[in-house]
């Protein structure tokens, strides 16, 4: 049974001064593993934190289902096992941050005896200890990343939705929070992260999702998005010999004296070069497949789909 | 309790308007303790008791009951931006995102502010009653009618903002539907004037028809009134009708609150 698991989702926003329909989601069918951390990429206003708060009803979607652990988002039992983290939280500036992680666990409905140790344990992890009795109006941005996100683990939920969970950190703090992200995927956590910051996203995520114009335009393993299909990385002591290999093989994209760049009709060729390099007597030191970083791909992909980067 | 009716006082001692109360209160004391009793009896005949004890009573009676006219008129205004705050964008889906329902979510919270203001409310105006009691040596169970009716006024005006705020997500625009539904209702008490001034029979008919279907917490103060000084209530209709148009605004608070996209 999948965690999370999307048909036909759709959503329009239906604008009467502009006098036009803003299409968020168009058809978006994905499902979500249990234990997986999947990212959710897209340019502005690609659908990302939409599908997101469609996920918990806190949007009505226009057509398409959602399920979260097979309950629909209109059931409140759906959400038991959520945490959320909002793009841009705005927490009731009356509370403090302990308050907030209490209210959050009563929401929860976590038992009281337990509301106190798990506010001081997660206020510790995310390093908000010491900011714990200052009210929220306070709170910078970043201690409002934090803290959210804090509030987010209140009820230790299965799933996790975090927009944006970095936005506005330090980089210490983005480290920290990648390190919680990475502890919570060794517990089993389901999570969802939709990030501006790509190199964040190839360092934590199994698979990624790319939404333009509400369309989910990609979806496959971080492995398969920034691999370059049948290009491999050459290294070799080359020097100034001039190589070629036949077209039927593939074709060389770029050379120097210690290494080369191919682009193979298909993966299995990758032996004919190696045997042509030991043939002109080339001391080969490695060979991997080419990658490219998710940023780039990213950028590739949403250019292909004709919608601009973020 | 899911917490939000407890979230309800904190927020309420956060806000400034918790020092107006205080100040409201304390002038009120003030004038209480300060005034003078002048009574002044003509032994020209039989003393009555009972009108005597009205007498005597009524100014009391008539000072806490418009103390807690400004108490329930305070109220309100305090009250008016706290639902639409709670559904800002970034605090409505911290709330939203949590397993509890819409209609337990704005009930709850219906049920907090009420709570915590009504709770202001009686303290503050008992306070004001005792000094009163105190310094006139006057003690009247019929005070307490003010009490209990003043709260069922500020549910009905609660109902009421809280629609508003919903539906208009503004606190400015409850304020507004709340200003303009107490005029209405108040110049709707004047109906047969102003059908008499020349209107036709179908104007009074419709005006019959907003007189029924609109709140009139004006006409409960007035019933409040007449039962702490010991008079018999001729209708119990406004306070029937006020609840029930309290109870409808709060359905459909509910039912907008549940399709609403936040």
């Amino acid at each position: 049974m999948a965690a999370i698991e999307a048909k036909d989702l759709a959503k329009v926003y239906d604008s009467f001064r502009r006098k036009r329909s803003i299409v968020a989601l168009d058809g978006v069918t994905l499902a979500i593993e249990p234990g997986e951390i999947f990212g959710l990429l897209g340019p502005n206003g690609a659908g990302k934190t939409t599908f997101l708060k469609v996920l918990l009803g806190i949007t009505q979607p226009t057509t398409g289902t959602v399920t979260i652990a097979n309950l629909p988002p209109s059931d409140p039992r759906s959400r038991e096992e959520i945490g959320y983290l909002p793009e841009n939280p705005h927490f009731p500036p009356y509370l403090t941050g302990l308050g907030l992680l209490e209210l959050a666990g009563r929401l929860q409905g976590m038992p009281r005896a337990d509301i106190g140790s798990r506010a001081d344990h997660l206020l510790a992890l995310v390093e908000m200890d010491r900011w714990a009795n200052v009210k929220t109006r306070k709170y910078s941005k970043g201690m409002l990343q934090r803290i959210g996100l804090a509030q987010a683990l209140m009820g230790d939920p299965d799933v996790l939705l975090l927009d944006e969970p970095t936005d506005g950190i330090d980089p210490v703090g983005k480290v920290a929070i990648r390190q919680v992200l990475e502890r919570l995927r060794e517990e089993g956590k389901t999570i969802v992260l939709n990030s501006h910051l790509l190199s964040e996203v190839e360092a934590v995520a199994d698979r990624v999702a790319i939404l333009s114009r509400g369309k989910l335009i990609r979806i496959s393993s971080v492995e398969e998005f920034t691999r370059r299909a049948s290009q491999f990385e050459v290294e070799a002591d080359i020097g100034n010999q001039i190589l070629e290999i036949p077209q039927d093989i593939g074709k060389i994209i770029s050379i120097s004296t210690r290494q080369m760049t191919v682009e193979l009709t298909n993966d299995e060729n990758i032996n004919h070069v190696i045997d042509y390099l030991r043939l002109k007597k080339v001391s080969i030191r490695s060979v991997r497949p080419l990658k490219v970083s998710l940023e780039r791909s990213f950028l590739e992909t949403v250019a292909a789909s004709g919608e601009n980067a973020p | 309790m899911n917490g939000i009716a407890r979230d309800s006082v904190v927020e309420f001692f956060d806000r400034k308007f918790v020092y107006v109360f205080i100040a409201l209160t304390t002038l009120a004391s003030a004038v209480a303790v300060l005034s003078q009793p002048e009574i002044h009896v003509r032994m020209d005949g039989g003393l009555d008791a009972a009108p005597m004890a009205d007498w005597l009573r009524n100014p009391v009676t008539k000072g806490l009951s418009l103390f807690l006219w400004f108490m329930v008129f305070l109220s309100v205004l305090a009250t008016a931006d706290l639902v639409p705050q709670m559904l800002t964008r970034g605090r409505a889906d911290f709330y939203l995102s949590k397993p509890i329902s819409r209609t337990s979510l704005l009930l709850s919270k219906v049920f907090g502010i009420w709570c915590v203001y009504g709770a202001t409310l009686v303290i503050c105006g008992l306070m004001l009653y005792i000094l009163t009691v105190l310094r006139q040596g006057l003690f009247d169970w019929g005070a307490f009618y003010l009490f209990a009716f003043n709260l069922v006024i500020f549910f009905i005006w609660l109902s009421v903002i809280t629609a508003a705020g919903v539906i208009s997500r503004s606190g400015g625009m409850a304020i507004l539907v709340a200003a303009v539904i107490w005029a209405a209702q108040a110049l709707l008490s004047f109906r047969e004037g102003i059908v008499n001034l020349g209107g036709s029979k179908s104007l009074g008919r419709v005006l019959d028809v907003f007189y029924y279907v609109l709140p009139k917490p004006g006409e409960i103060g007035e019933l409040a009134d007449a039962l702490a000084l010991g008079h018999a209530v001729a209708s119990w209709q406004p306070v029937y009708s006020s609840l029930l148009f309290a109870a409808v605004g709060l359905i459909v608070a509910v039912v907008v609150f549940k399709r609403q996209s936040y």
